[in-house]
This record gives C-alpha cells, structure tokens and sequence, in this order.
C-alpha cells in the first residue's frame, strides 16, 4: 500500500501529514512513520494519542495499576520511536506497538517481588470522581462483597497469563488484553496464522488448567 | 491494512478463531471459549483511560531522543541544503552510534554516516593544511633574515645591565630592563622608590629611603635600565660609566634588600 502523498524517494514532503490532517483526511500509520523518520518527529503525537488508551489499556490488564500501566506505556512509545525504522509496514501499527507494550508489562510484573492480589484497578474504580476510569458493567461495583471476589478472580486471572510460557503469553495477552485479532498478531509476531491459533489454543489449555489448580 | 482500529469495542472471541487447529474436541472448544469469555471481563473490567498529559510526557521523553532515522534525516538535510539540519542530524547519529538502546541495524547506519563524514572531514583538513603549509612554505623561505636579526641587538642589551652593577636597584632591575635597552639614557626608574613598589613594603621601605638624599643612582643606573627621558635627565650617559663599582654609595644594601640599614 503506498500513500498518495510520498514522493518517488521514499520520504515525504514536510508536514506532508499534518497538512493531511487539516483537511480532515485520514492518515494512514506509514504516512506518520515516514513523516517521523523523515525528521518531522511531531507527527508521533498523532500516533501517541491515536494508539495510547489502548496501549495502557492492555498494560493495565496485564499489571493490575494503572500509574504504572502508564509508566510502561511510555517506555513502549519511547522504544517504538527508537525502533521505528525497522518497523516493517505490512501489519498494524497498533499491533506491533502492543506487542512491544506486553512485553513490557509481562516484564514489569515479573519484576514485582510480591504479588498484590487486591484489584487496584477496581478500588480505584469505586471511588467518586474517577471519570478518567472507565468500567464496564458498573451495576456489579455497588455491592462490596462481590467486587471483592470479583477483584480477586481479576488478580488470579493476570496472574495466571503472567505465568504463562512464551509464546503462549504473548499471543493471549494480545488477544484478550491488547484485543488484537488473531492476524493482526500473525503479522506483528511474523508468524502463520495457523501457528498463532496454535499458540492461542495450547495457551488457553495451560490458562484453565493453571486456573482450577488455584481454585483449589 | 495499516490503518490502525482505535480504541472501540473489544472484538468478542468466537469459536471460529480456532478453526483449523488440529486436535481440538468441542468440548475443549467450549471450555476455552468459556475462559475467553472471562478473560474479555477481567480486560473490560481493566480497561482505562490516559490521564490528560500522557501525549506530553510522552512526546517531552521522545523529545530528548535523537531522531528515529537520523542516516534519512541527514540525506533529506543535504537534499534541501540545510546546514543546520544536516548538522543536527549528524549529531543524532552519533547519538544513536554510541546509545546501547538502540537496534543494532540502525547503530549501523549511524555509525556508518559518522565514519563517512568524519573520513570526509579529515581528507579535507589534510588537504587545507598541505595547501595551506605549501603556501606559507613559500611565504616564509625569505623571512628569515629580518627575523633572525631582531633578537640580536635584544640579547646585547639584556646582557649589558647585567653585567652593569646591580648595586642601584635591589628589586626593579628585572622588571624593566627588556624596554631600558633600547637606550641607556638614566631615568627615575632607578630612584630607590620604585623599588618600594615592587617589594616587600615592611623590608624594602628603609634602605630605599637611604639612598634618596644622595642621588647615587644617576650614574650608577644609566647603564642597567630606564632610558626613558620623562624627568628630564636630558644628557646622555655614556655607557662606560655605567659600571663603574665605586661610585655606588652603598655597595652593601644592594644585594640583600632586607639588610637593615642601620
């Protein structure tokens, strides 16, 4: 897929994205990178608000806090601007964002030298005045006793995908906590399909069977 | 395809995902799909929103990086002829050459481009000097003679006030002789009061005082220094008398300026 606007060399002209913004024009994630590789390295703030809800998002499923769901989403912005030039364009960008974010979370919670099993997320829900906190199914939030079991079983499922082996891990947590579809993972992980369904099937197996051997 | 989905609704896991993996009962298939099930809640449950700086933190830490590609930035630069941007991209390189953070294919690039345009540089600046010293080769061939010449009378007369007495001047006698031996003509640098500037107050004050009443200096200094005619000693000395020992009045002081005087 080439952008209408890049020149034959490869780059494009200044502001070439920005000016496609103004007119109200949708700009596609090669357009942006190469506008950043290129120099103009304002152009990944679009790119920073497009892709940083889901970003943190899937980083505050997989760690449980959200400041540091945060804290690890910008390192995952800082090494995907490094790392830019080698981003290969024939996946999303989202995905292949996310996946450099997993990796980060799973490693920050690795990291952690005890595991915190009350949900941080969900107390940070219940209190007044958080509308920079979004839930969903908010009708269960009113009774204490069951958003505390409610939080546990949170807790022990990130736990669980936390202690998942690789690849395992990773195509879950990119499944369910990035909500990435199976191919865009196949095209961020540079592997087939088939393998990622694989890995997806064999992670869930070991995910269950992690799961009842806690509920023991 | 690259167009990214923003975040919208979690996309609901459907048994069709699996379809094709080999091995897969449907009873596993159910209960997998009851697991993705409670993973979709624990993510919804997770799901949050960035505080209002996020961009900025995240774009003031980009910000302190060096550009993502700075071998293309410095290509561009040079495209458009700007110095400025081509320096700046070549500082970024040598940035991301010497940054362990960074992929190991773009250190490459970077260190590739610092290499060429330091190799550039280098043959430049041979190249300006050999031209540049093959020039002043030619300029300087005929130079020597004037120059060679200048020091002499300078080492004759340095020479000259040291051999003279010294006894005058206990003190000033290195100070200001380089510009006395242009000409031996006697001043007031040889009055014992300029010898209380440069040395110690609390020694030197006494034995300079001494000498003041009985004029000595004159023809004991003309020789050594000062040949400057501000006050007035209009008439030449000639440089025999300036060693003549005997008209020192007080041989003794002159060495040592700290003897007391009394």
């Amino acid at each position: 897929m080439t952008p209408p606007n890049r020149t034959p060399e490869g780059t494009l002209p200044d502001r070439a994205w920005t000016a496609a913004t103004d007119a109200g024009a949708t700009v596609d994630d090669r357009t942006i990178v190469d506008a950043v590789l290129a120099g103009d390295r304002d152009a990944f703030r679009q790119l920073v608000e497009r892709e940083g809800p889901a970003v943190i998002s899937a980083c505050a499923r997989v760690l449980g806090d959200r400041s540091e769901a945060e804290d690890v989403a910008q390192e995952a912005f800082v090494i995907a601007y490094r790392s830019l030039g080698s981003w290969r364009a024939d996946g999303a960008f989202g995905a292949w964002l996310s996946r450099i974010a997993v990796r980060l979370a799973v490693r920050r919670a690795g990291q952690r030298k005890q595991v915190t099993w009350l949900d941080p997320l969900a107390a940070e829900a219940d209190q007044p005045g958080q509308d920079r906190f979004r839930t969903m199914g908010t009708s269960d939030a009113v009774d204490p006793a069951h958003n505390l079991v409610r939080s546990e079983r949170d807790a022990q499922v990130r736990a669980a995908v936390a202690s998942l082996d690789e690849p395992y891990r990773e195509v879950v947590a990119l499944r369910f906590f990035a909500e990435r579809s199976l191919a865009e993972i196949a095209a961020a992980t540079g592997r087939p399909l088939g393998t990622v369904k694989t890995h997806l099937h064999r992670g869930l197996a070991r995910l269950r069977r992690a799961l009842e051997e806690a509920e023991r | 395809m690259t167009e990214s989905r923003p975040s919208g609704p979690p996309r609901p896991f459907g048994a069709d995902e699996l379809d094709g993996v080999a091995g897969l009962r449907p009873d596993e298939l159910a209960a997998e799909t009851r697991l993705a099930r409670q993973l979709e809640a624990t993510a919804a449950r997770g799901t949050v929103r960035p505080s209002p700086d996020f961009a900025d933190r995240v774009m003031a830490a980009v910000a302190k990086e060096p550009a993502a590609a700075p071998v293309r930035a410095a290509r561009i630069a040079l495209r458009h002829g700007a110095l400025w941007a081509f320096l700046a991209s070549l500082r970024d390189a040598w940035r991301v050459t010497v940054s362990p953070s960074f992929p190991v294919a773009m250190r490459a690039q970077a260190m590739a481009l610092v290499l060429v345009v330091a190799a550039l540089a280098t043959g430049t600046g041979v190249a300006a000097a050999g031209a540049i010293g093959l020039l002043d080769g030619n300029r300087t061939s005929p130079s020597p003679t004037p120059t060679l010449e200048t020091p002499v009378p300078s080492v004759r007369a340095i020479e000259s006030p040291s051999e003279s007495p010294t006894p005058a001047e206990p003190s000033t006698s290195p100070g200001p002789s380089p510009t006395v031996s242009e000409s031996a003509e006697p001043t007031d640098s040889a009055d014992p009061s300029e010898a209380t500037e440069t040395d110690d107050p609390a020694d030197a004050a006494s034995p300079t005082r001494r000498p003041s009443p009985t004029h000595a200096p004159s023809p004991t200094h003309a020789p050594s220094a000062s040949p400057w005619p501000r006050h007035g000693g209009g008439h030449r000395w000639p440089p025999t008398h300036a060693p003549e020992p005997t008209q020192e009045p007080w041989p003794g002081l002159t060495p040592s300026p700290s003897a007391s005087p009394d």
